[in-house]
């Protein structure tokens, strides 16, 4: 399968998957070797603050510790298990529930044992972000790749 | 919401306060991950039940990084909503919801597909902003699986300010 092919039927990120990425329904909206973008639809459920109508502020932390991660596992040589060791977010301004959330991660160095990766969360537009994170992740831990690491695997990555 | 609390403390945040134990109830997504406030003496005590919709990698498995950090500032969220209140309503927060200004999680081990518990200790209860570490643990609370640091913004009037 080619990267094309691959990022074509990316789809739902986690499709099938049990745990909450497929409870969210969080989809791959790009994918490249530079980093990657998911889109967390609308949802009543992801409200934080009723009478606000903003979105969770979890639901951010979740978007941006799942794009960092994949970031940084994009850019390792053999697709590998990885750790989230820290996550910082600052929130800068409310996500509006009646909006799609956009998060682009990036992983910007890779180390022998540590990788270091951002994430930007928005809404319409990608020059007035809703949060920022930045994540250090320990590379090479114990059990088995995550599920998305061996479809980049399967895809030739 | 007149009154301007310039003392460090109790800083009331105004309006009619709930039971402690329905806080989660009334935030949609944390209602959707299942999670619990109650007191346990006189500190506020979380609860997140394992569910198997919780976990990030299932092969695993382990819970999600951001479900864990999720929890870590609900567990912050609760402690400084109950601590808004007057000591004798001990069983009751605030209605309004402090907004959170930023975060940071430490994690430290593993979290297995076990529930998890949660507390937090307030650094700083401002007229403001208050600062909270939150530590959540499963099996032994001597050996935390995560911890974080998270500020808050606990007396902004609504229309305050640049809203987006």
């Amino acid at each position: 399968m080619s990267w094309a092919d691959f990022r074509g039927q990316a789809g739902q990120l986690y499709d099938g998957n049990a745990g909450i990425l497929g409870e969210l329904g969080l989809i791959i909206e790009s994918l490249a070797e530079d980093g990657l973008r998911i889109r967390l639809p609308k949802n009543p459920a992801s409200v934080g603050d009723r009478e606000w109508q903003v979105v969770h502020s979890g639901l951010l932390m979740i978007m941006l510790d799942t794009v960092c991660g994949l970031a940084t596992i994009q850019k390792l040589v053999e697709p590998a298990p990885i750790a989230t060791l820290d996550l910082r977010v600052d929130y800068l301004r409310a996500v509006p529930a009646s909006q799609d959330v956009l998060v682009t991660g990036q992983c910007y160095k890779l180390g022998r044992n540590v990788g270091f990766a951002k994430g930007i969360a928005y809404t319409g537009n990608p020059e007035d972000p809703a949060a920022i994170a930045n994540g250090t992740f320990m590379l090479g831990t114990a059990g088995d790749t995550p599920p998305m690491a061996a479809a980049l695997k399967a895809a030739g990555r | 919401m007149t009154t301007k609390q310039t003392q460090g403390g109790t800083a009331s945040s105004g309006g009619a306060d709930i039971p402690l134990a329905e806080l989660f109830d009334r935030i949609p997504f944390a209602a959707r991950l299942g999670l619990r406030a109650a007191l346990d003496g006189e500190n506020v005590l979380c609860t997140m039940p394992f569910s198997a919709r919780l976990v990030g990698n299932p092969s695993l498995p382990a819970l999600h990084g951001g479900i864990v950090a999720t929890f870590l500032e609900a567990t912050a969220l609760a402690t400084v909503m109950h601590a808004q209140r007057a000591p004798e309503n001990n069983n009751r927060c605030g209605q309004d919801i402090p907004r959170v200004i930023s975060t940071t999680v430490d994690y430290l081990r593993p979290a297995g597909p076990k529930d998890t518990f949660g507390q937090a200790e307030i650094i700083r209860l401002g007229s403001r902003l208050s600062t909270v570490v939150a530590t959540v643990w499963q099996d032994n609370r001597d050996k935390p699986v995560a911890r974080a640091n998270c500020h808050f913004l606990v007396a902004a009037q609504p229309g305050a300010g640049k809203r987006n």
